[in-house]
């Protein structure tokens, strides 16, 4: 129930709404007037993003001969998109700082989040999709609708989540029941009040179901696969115990073989860890 | 191996053995993938059960061109996973590799997690 969803953000927006540095860059991002000198300036005020994207640019994702110390030649480098989820993610995940570790495990959340982007970006690249990094983006914030239901609502997320492992139910499944509507309903409203992009609402919206998705099926089953590829692997956790299961349009509309599974299986773990350290910050912890 | 029902059989499903029809020839190799034009001839052929990899069966996960490993660390990883699948819709192609990937990943590093 979408009115449902609204009202458990309603009073909280403020609370959990993204930085203005994020809304000024990301506009300065898609200005082609601005020059990539006053972009460069602009994430160098801010320390966390600068560290982070220099972490970036001089991790093997990149594997550039030499090392790069100034974010005026790293935002040359990695381009715009690249450049704008760096934003988004690091000021998503700073606004979640500071949530006692008794209520959610992050370092765990986000894990399972860098997991999933690591696994929908190998996907993208073996399917030759144009601009993978978005999928990376997608991935980390699937889920985000979760930390919602955790933070606002403790003792019904407890029971849930209690619920889930003690009856081997899909948490996915038991979340409208207990709360009235799903983690991708809530997240949803969250992206959309963070003004995000379609594509990425409808990820987080439709992940669990998603050739319902209208304009964005693709998108959305990549990150299906992928959710299932970080379950597998047991890369961090979001609250759900088990591996969802497959939605077979989803896998026919992506095109994968069965082959291409173990490639992509030998692939996670490698890309897991090179992302984590750009998330999370260094030896992958906040 | 697995014996599935005919009408349990998938397109994308490799068959463990040779799939004959009643005068012995070979109407499948096995390790070949069964696609709609082979389930059509099987069931032209009557044939009731196909031996397909992959459906719970432990030998399966251990392939020739990896490392032998451990028999009791296999059960135990194949006890763990089947916790973890136990929500999956192991009888599709795809679901039952990522099973059989998972058993093999915990059986090589047994304490679990990543």
């Amino acid at each position: 129930m979408a009115a449902a969803a609204k009202d458990l953000l309603s009073g909280y927006v403020e609370v959990y709404s993204l930085p203005m540095s994020f809304y000024r860059i990301n506009e300065a991002i898609n200005d082609p007037q601005v020059s990539m000198n006053e972009i460069g300036k602009m994430i160098g005020d801010d320390v966390g993003l600068t560290a982070r994207l220099l972490r970036l640019v001089n991790s093997a994702y990149y594997n550039f001969p030499s090392r790069i110390d100034t974010v005026s030649r790293a935002v040359t480098l990695v381009g715009t998109q690249q450049l704008h989820d760096l934003v988004l993610s690091t000021s998503v995940v700073s606004i979640f700082k500071g949530i006692p570790p008794d209520l959610v495990n992050m370092d765990s959340f986000w894990r399972h989040g860098v997991a999933v982007g690591a696994a929908a970006r190998i996907i993208a690249k073996l399917r030759k999709e144009t601009n993978v990094e978005r999928y990376f983006v997608g991935g980390l914030l699937h889920d985000i609708g979760r930390l919602i239901m955790y933070i606002k609502r403790v003792d019904l997320s407890r029971s849930l989540l209690n619920r889930s492992q003690l009856n081997h139910e899909l948490l996915y499944n038991i979340e409208k029941e207990v709360f009235g509507f799903d983690h991708g309903e809530i997240g949803y409203e969250l992206v959309s009040q963070w003004n995000l992009p379609d594509s990425l609402r409808d990820i987080v919206l439709n992940h669990h179901q998603p050739t319902i998705s209208q304009k964005y099926p693709l998108e959305t089953s990549i990150i299906h696969i992928a959710d299932i590829i970080a379950h597998c692997s047991e890369l961090g956790s979001s609250g759900e115990t088990h591996v969802p299961p497959l939605d077979v349009k989803a896998w026919d509309l992506v095109g994968l073989s069965v082959p291409d599974i173990s490639i992509i299986m030998d692939q996670i773990k490698e890309q897991y860890e090179i992302a984590l350290g750009t998330i999370l910050g260094k030896n992958g912890h906040e | 191996m697995g014996f599935l029902k005919i009408n349990d059989v998938k397109p994308g499903m490799i068959v463990e053995r040779d799939v004959c029809d009643h005068t012995g020839n070979i109407l499948l190799k096995s390790g070949n993938e069964v696609t709609e034009k082979y389930l059509r001839i099987f069931r032209m052929w009557g044939i009731e059960t196909v031996d397909v990899k992959g459906i719970g069966d432990l030998s399966d996960v251990q392939k020739s061109d990896m490392p032998v490993i451990d028999n009791e660390l296999l059960t135990e990883a194949e006890e763990r996973s089947k916790e973890l699948f136990c929500n999956s819709n192991l009888d599709h192609p795809a679901m039952a590799e990522f099973y059989r990937l998972t058993i093999y990943r915990l059986a090589q590093r047994p304490e679990g997690g990543n």
